[in-house]
Order: C-alpha cells, then structure tokens, then sequence
C-alpha cells in the first residue's frame, strides 16, 4: 500500500509540476498553420528574438481545413494568426479577418498585398517539374508542359487532385488557360493523380515516379538535401505563380502579440532566413533570391500570369473539367 | 384507505432499494454516470449525427451516401480483410511461438522475454516510420537490393499493412496462449498417451481445445485493434482506403461542415467490431472447454539441428520486433539534410533540434498519460471490484459498458467526443480534460481485464473476516483488499501510462493549440517526409516510455507482463 501512495503521491507531483508549467507562460499567440514543423520552428525562433516573452501556439493542418475551422469559431476564435494559404483561397474568406496594415508591408510588391489589408503575401510559390533522372529511364529530360502532353509519358507523370489542394488547383488551371481543354485532356491522359501534394515530391524522391508537378520550395529541399538525381525544371512556355498569404484572425484573443508576430514574419532578415532553410521565395522586392540560394530570380522566369481572383470563382468549373479530362483519359 | 392510515404517520424517508445502498450501490451509480457521460453519451450524439438529414430531420441518407459510394464500400471490405488477414497471421506467429516457448527448451530462449517490451511498448507511429526507413521506396534495405539488381517490390499498401501490423499485434496471442499453456495440466496429455493416443491426436484434441479459448479471446483483441488502426494504416497504406483512415481525413476535411458522413462511418465502424464480439460472446464462448489450471509438462530440452532451428525461428522474430528500435535509433543520429537522409554520415544536428523543440510536446506527453494513468486505474479497479465482489443490477451494467470501448476505434471515439463536447453545457475541446479522457476511455478495458484477472482470485472470506470484525465494509477495500492487489493494480498503471503515452490515434483527432503530444509530434514529422527528425522525436520517446517500464519491475518488484 504505501508503495502505491508513494508512487501516486510522485505521479500527481509529476502532473502538478507539468500543469504549473505552462501557466508561467502567459503571454502567447496562437499559430493555425499550414506549413511544415520546420519552418514554424523558424518563425517562432524569430519571433522569440523580437519578443522573447511571447510563446507561439501552433495548429497545424491543411489550408482548407484550418480556413473552415476558423470560419467554425468566428464566435469564439481559437486562432491568432493565420499563416500561409494561396491568394484565391484567402480572397474568399475575407469576412474572418481583422485588416492590418503593417509597416514592413511598404517592402512588399503592392500585388502580393490583399484588398483593404486584409491579407498579405509571405511568400511566392513557384510550380515546376520535379524529375527524378535515375527513374527517366531513357526518357529526355523534359523541358515544358508540351513535353509532358506527349504519349510517352503515360502513367510517369504525377500530379495532386486539385480538388484537394490549392497549389494543384493553380497548376491545373494554369494548363487549362494556356493549353485549352486540349491541352488538359493530353495531361490527363498520362497523370497519376494522388491525393495529397506530399505524395508527389515524396515519390518521386522515392523513385515511384519520374516526374511530378509541384512547388519549388518543396521540390528544392531534395537538391539542398543532396539528393542528386533530383532535378527542377520551370517549363519553357511559362510558369504559374501562386503566392501564399497571413492574415490576422478578426476577434483575435491576442492582437498585440498577432501584429508583432504579423510584422516579424514579414521583416527582411525572417524572409531571408525562410528562404535560406526553408526555400520560401520572399514576396519583398529587396531581396536577391539567386544570391541567397541557387533558385533564380523571380524576374528571369518566364510567367504565365493567372488571375487568381476569377480562378476562385470558376473553382467548380474546372474541377468538373478536370474529372471529365480524367474520364476520357480511362474510356479511351 | 384504512390500509395506509394504519401507517404511522411520521411516514419514513425515501429509502434507497438495495441496489442502491452505501458504499457500494452508490459508488456502482456512480461509476455508472462516468461512463454514460463518457462513452455511451458521445456514441448516442454520433449515431444521432449520422441519421441526420438536411435541416436536422431523420434521414438515411449519410448511410445511403456510403453505400452509393464505391471508394467507401471498398475501404470497409479492405478494412474486414486487412483486420482477418493480421488477425490470421498473428496467430500463425504468435501461437506456434508460444508453444516453443512453454514446451521446449533450446539456446538464447530468455531473449524471448523482452518481446512484449519491443511490440506493446513502442508506438506504432515509430513502428510504421522505422518499416518506412529501412522498407520504404526509399528505405536502407530497399535501396541496397536495388543496388544489387534485384527489383523490390512496393511496400506500401498490403504488403506493409500485413506484415508490419503482424509484428506489433502477434504478442497479444504469444502472451495469452503462453500463459494458457503454461496453466495446462499435464495429466490429461499424459492420461490421452496413456489410452494409445499417438502424439499428435493428442495434441489436436487434448491441446487445442483447451488452449482455444486463449487464441480466440486475444485473436478478437487484434481484430479490434486492426480495424481501429490509424498509425500504421495511414503511413503505410499507399493506395489502399482503410475504415480508419479515410473516416480521419473526412473528419479533418469536414470540421465545422456537415458531420452525417463522418458519423455514418464511425457508426459502420462501431458495428462492425460490435459484431465480432458479439459472435465471440454468444456463438463461441458457450462452446469453449473450461478447466481449472494445473501443472504444466516441464519444458523439455532440445538438441542439435532442432535446438538450432528453435533459436534461429525465435531469434528471427526477436530481431524483426527490435527493427524497428533499432532504426530508430540510427535515424536518429543519421545526417538529415531536411527530407534526404544521407545514410552512413551520423550527426547529433537531429536530437540536438529535436530536444530544442521538444519540450512542451514532452510536457503535454507526461502530463496527459499521468493524469489518465491516475484517472484510469482509479476507475479501473473500482469497476472491477464492484463487477467482481459486489454483483448487483448496476454493477452488470457497469460490467456491459466497460467493454463498449473496445468496439470504438480510436479515430471514431476522438470524433464523437468533439462532437459532444464541443458546444452545450459542458464544452472541453480545446482543454487538457479532452486529451486525458481519450486516453482514460481508450485504456479501461484492458485496466478493468488486468484489475478483474486478479480479483477473481482473491477469496472473499478475508474480507468477510474483516467486516464480521467491525470494520466498515469501505475500510476493509482500502485495508484488505487494495494491499493484495498492489502488484496487480502497480502492473496495470504502468502499462496504461506506457500505452496512453504512445497513443495517436484519437488524440490527433481532438488536439488542438498547445497540446500537442509526442505522437502527435512525430507523425506530423514524418507527414512531411523529416524522418531524421521524426527519428530523434522517436528516440526521446522511446526512452521516455522505456525507463519506467524497465526500472519499475526492478524498484516496485512486480511482473510487468503475467497478467496479460
């Protein structure tokens, strides 16, 4: 018996010293994120140098499950901040943010800011062709879009279900803007089509598959990681841009510390960071991305502009064009 | 009239009926009301949520939905297949296993022993990121072979379901029929050899039968815990929809829209493990042959080619349940350059982040799983004194709803939990309470089975003795009966702090800011293809979960495993 009250009597210590630990933390802003651990770490170790009492709270999920939670607690708002989702999904939930115009958003290209302040852009994705050489296999390198519309690469090439994913949402609207349904329907015909973007860059790193459209930023972090037989290719008739944004939560429960952090994350020496690890391409025109890494500049890309704004709008039209690509692809 | 004026009339208080007397009807309502508040309460508000139709009114159209659906129809015919195919093997591997073990005596059998350590003590997020490391697209081994010219065959989807689920779950069914053998009277082999039985009748119609009721009882324990998958199921499922799995993503898909489609398949889930048992219970367990235990055939000593073979079988699914800790463990210290893992160069810059980020998911792990542990074994051993020592109306209700957690996979408990206490009178999403409640719910079958295994053998005459001597019958529990049981109630705590700590399934579902926990932590690590990081996550884990389970015995002087 009194083994057991000695160890309970330690148990109960135990759980009575972790609850008082948190409590001494007082001042803390609550994170809904989309990105990966990594780059939340970064942000946080760069808020915790600017405001070193502030400790940041993180939910993670996707950008369509965290945009409906928020939308969820608009009576009781669980989040702070919001950081980062694609500029058409932002553009619809514009009744669950509180504007903020920040003094660091004077170095931001004014087309990555939103209306009214309401949101701006953290960051640029770029999509690109990820290719795997060791798994091409005979295969050209490909070099376009077109290259990818060709019957030899039926079944090589893997894409994410736009449905499912605002950045596959761009790539597949940006193919149908420039191509015409045609174009579509000859990408269909050769696509693996998954379910969740990180299924694309993790497998063609691991070699199920040769190529994979998806975003630079994740592609890249094969090529830092040394993993050689990874190459980026910006197709030659264009590339589609999606920038990504932050907004602050409207009814927030911590706007002082949402703002500082709203401000760090957009600060030069946090993109420059986000870019140096995590590849994030800046939104801020001060910044030289070629110096920093060994991706290109924005400004020697070739792009293929969208609207994202009337892309949002014409959301369940492509996904019916897509399945209907998709359909034809299996029938025939 | 004149009936009731012959009462006196000061008229009594109400009196309770006896069911319902002090201590022990009280504390059975009592324990009664958690678990309607708990388990049966959330059950309701999800069926309830599933047979609702547009503008709140009775529909079947959620269900109607699932059926219509060809993608749902095929996760819940993988799920049935997957959960039977594991459940076989298991018992291919973990029976035949047992039997060496109890029967035989050959070289390097005390190695044996850590077995339950290396499968029901680590989590199986780590089982499933380890399998990724070495067996993945891009694995040690699988790399290696294809160096070596040999083409290597996918190991997501039904191949790594199987085997790796196999090697975590064959344990429930070496650890019963070990102790069922081991409980077996050798006189009724010895009287079957002695009437002209060869050997091998003797086996099949002496053995089998009475070590049946071990295999069937822990083989329905895998089943259940096969359908209820979530870790193992979504890392290395590939292409194939699982129950589990695809009722998550629905879930995180759905938060704050329509719930009937999340609901009808958590119900269809429940229903399906609820069948299984219900079989067990009323086809089966009436059939079985039941015996009092008596001495077990010594183990006899093997020699030779046999001996050898034994040990190669034995040590061959030693090595393959400690794979997983193993790679783990070389992760870990392996340079990790963000997704690429650059095997053979070894580097601390993953554990040194990992301690950097830790803390707080370390804090939120010890917090929850000691809380739950103290809840959890308190209920625990209430509910099975008063099912075992103190029959009444109540104390069978108690004994019915104990078991309901079992058919509430994980996944599906963390969603009807949100369901119901997210608004309303008493709202708990979002705090500590709803961490260390998944936790309590998912944990008390196997708490009250521990608690109950060692009360059926305590004899009620000592407390008898007691009360018969003045002492309150409440007294008596505390002087008597919980000193008896120390070992026992010790054993089980440990075992539910180890397996709430590595629990991801549910907590992952009803987690949100500043409570996330090391699982948690781990798979989203992996989510996003860190496995250095998730590796050196794993290690700390690992470790925090193994220093207790190894020292306790040790300290505490219990067998952590005999009452399996």
């Amino acid at each position: 018996m009194t083994t057991i009250r000695k160890l309970f009597a330690a148990l109960s210590f135990t759980a009575a010293a972790a609850l008082a630990a948190p409590a001494a933390l007082a001042q803390s802003v609550v994170l809904y994120s989309s990105n990966n651990p990594e780059a939340i770490a970064n942000a946080s170790s760069a808020l915790k140098k600017k405001a070193p009492k502030v400790s940041v709270q993180s939910v993670t999920g996707g950008t369509g499950t965290l945009m409906k939670r928020i939308q969820a607690e608009a009576a009781n708002p669980g989040a702070d901040l919001f950081w980062s989702g694609g500029f058409g999904t932002l553009a619809a939930f514009q009744g669950v943010m509180e504007p903020y115009a920040s003094p660091e958003a004077k170095a931001i290209d004014p087309k990555f800011i939103g209306p009214k302040n309401a949101y701006v852009g953290t960051n640029v994705h770029v999509m690109v062709l990820m290719v795997n050489e060791r798994q091409l296999k005979g295969l050209a390198m490909p070099k376009s879009w077109s290259d990818l519309m060709k019957p030899e690469w039926k079944g090589k090439v893997v894409i994410t279900d736009p449905a499912r994913s605002g950045t596959a949402f761009i790539q597949v609207y940006g193919l149908l803007k420039q191509f015409g349904r045609d174009g579509l329907e000859r990408i269909a015909r050769n696509a693996v089509v998954v379910q969740s973007s990180g299924q694309v860059y993790k497998g063609v790193a691991a070699g199920e598959f040769p190529v994979g459209i998806t975003i630079e930023s994740s592609a890249y972090e094969f090529v830092a990681g040394g993993q050689k037989e990874i190459k980026l290719v910006y197709p030659s008739e264009g590339t589609y841009l999606g920038p990504e944004g932050m907004f602050i939560v409207k009814g927030a429960k911590h706007p002082a510390e949402a703002r500082q952090f709203y401000d760090v994350l957009l600060a030069k020496d946090t993109q420059e960071m986000l870019l140096r690890e995590n590849f994030r391409r800046p939104t801020r025109t001060d910044i030289a991305v070629s110096k920093l890494t060994s991706m290109p500049d924005l400004a020697t890309l070739k792009v293929f502009p969208l609207d994202l704004q009337v892309a949002t709008d014409e959301y369940e039209q492509l996904i019916a064009l897509w399945n209907l690509a998709l359909g034809k692809a299996k029938g025939g | 009239m004149g009936h009731t004026s012959t009462l006196p009339s000061s008229r009594p208080r109400w009196r309770p009926p006896a069911w319902l007397g002090w201590p022990w009807g009280v504390l059975s309502a009592a324990c009664l009301a958690v678990l309607a508040l708990f388990v049966v309460l959330p059950i309701g508000v999800l069926t309830l949520n599933s047979l609702k139709g547009p503008g709140g009114a009775f529909s079947l159209g959620g269900f109607a939905k699932v059926l219509a659906t060809p993608e749902y129809l095929q996760a819940i015919g993988n799920t049935v297949l997957l959960s039977s195919a594991v459940t076989l093997c298991a018992v291919a591997l973990g029976a035949p296993l047992a039997y060496l073990v109890a029967r035989f005596d050959f070289p390097g059998k005390r190695w044996l022993a850590v077995l339950p350590l290396a499968t029901i003590v680590i989590p199986e997020v780590i089982v499933g990121q380890s399998w990724l490391m070495v067996l993945g697209n891009n694995g040690l081994v699988s790399n290696a072979l294809r160096e070596l010219g040999v083409p290597v065959p996918s190991f997501y989807g039904w191949t790594g379901l199987v085997f790796s689920m196999t090697l975590v779950y064959y344990t429930y069914i070496y650890l019963g029929v070990l102790a069922a053998l081991r409980g077996f009277d050798g006189q009724l082999e010895e009287a079957s050899l002695s009437l002209g039985a060869t050997p091998a009748a003797t086996r099949w119609k002496v053995l089998l039968p009475t070590v049946a009721p071990a295999i069937l009882v822990n083989a329905l324990v895998v089943f259940t815990l096969a359908v209820g998958n979530f870790a193992l199921s979504s890392m290395l499922g590939g292409g194939v929809p699982l129950l589990s799995v695809l009722t998550y993503s629905l879930f995180v898909s759905e938060v704050g829209g329509d719930p009937v489609l999340q609901s009808s398949l958590s119900v269809i889930s429940i229903a399906l493990v609820a069948g299984v048992l219900a079989v067990q219970k009323w086809g089966v367990e009436r059939r079985l042959v039941h015996m009092t235990p008596g001495r077990a055939p010594a183990a006899q000593p093997v020699h030779s080619w046999r001996a050898a073979l034994f040990a190669a079988l034995a040590g061959g699914v030693v090595a393959l349940s400690l794979m997983p800790l193993a790679a783990v463990l070389v992760g870990a210290f392996t340079e990790a350059r963000g997704p690429v893992m650059h095997w053979g160069n070894f580097s601390l810059r993953s554990m040194e982040r990992a301690l950097s980020l830790a803390p707080e998911p370390i804090l939120n792990s010890l917090l929850f799983a000691t809380l739950a542990t103290l809840a959890g074994t308190t209920l625990a051993v209430a509910v099975s004194y008063l099912v075992v020592k103190r029959k009444s109306r109540l104390s069978g209700a108690l004994d019915v709803a104990t078991v309901v957690p079992l058919t509430i996979s994980g996944t599906v408990l963390g969603i009807a939990l949100m369901q119901s206490f997210n608004t309303g009178p008493l709202v708990l999403t979002g705090t500590a309470v709803i961490m260390v409640l998944v936790y309590v719910v998912r944990r008390l079958p196997f708490g009250v089975r521990n608690a109950s295994s060692m009360l059926y053998n305590i004899p009620s005459s000592i407390e008898e003795a007691s009360i018969s001597l003045g002492v309150t019958p409440l007294a008596t529990f505390g002087k008597v009966v919980l000193p008896v049981m120390k070992g026992s109630i010790l054993s089980a705590a440990i075992l539910m702090w180890a397996t709430s700590i590595s629990e991801l399934s549910a907590s992952i579902v009803v987690y949100s800011g500043g409570l996330e926990t090391m699982p948690i932590a781990i798979f989203r690590q992996v989510d996003t293809g860190r496995l250095g990081l998730a590796s050196a996550y794993g290690t700390a884990l690992v470790t925090l979960i193994l220093v207790p389970v190894l020292l306790a015995p040790r300290l505490l002087k219990i067998n952590l495993f005999s009452l399996k």
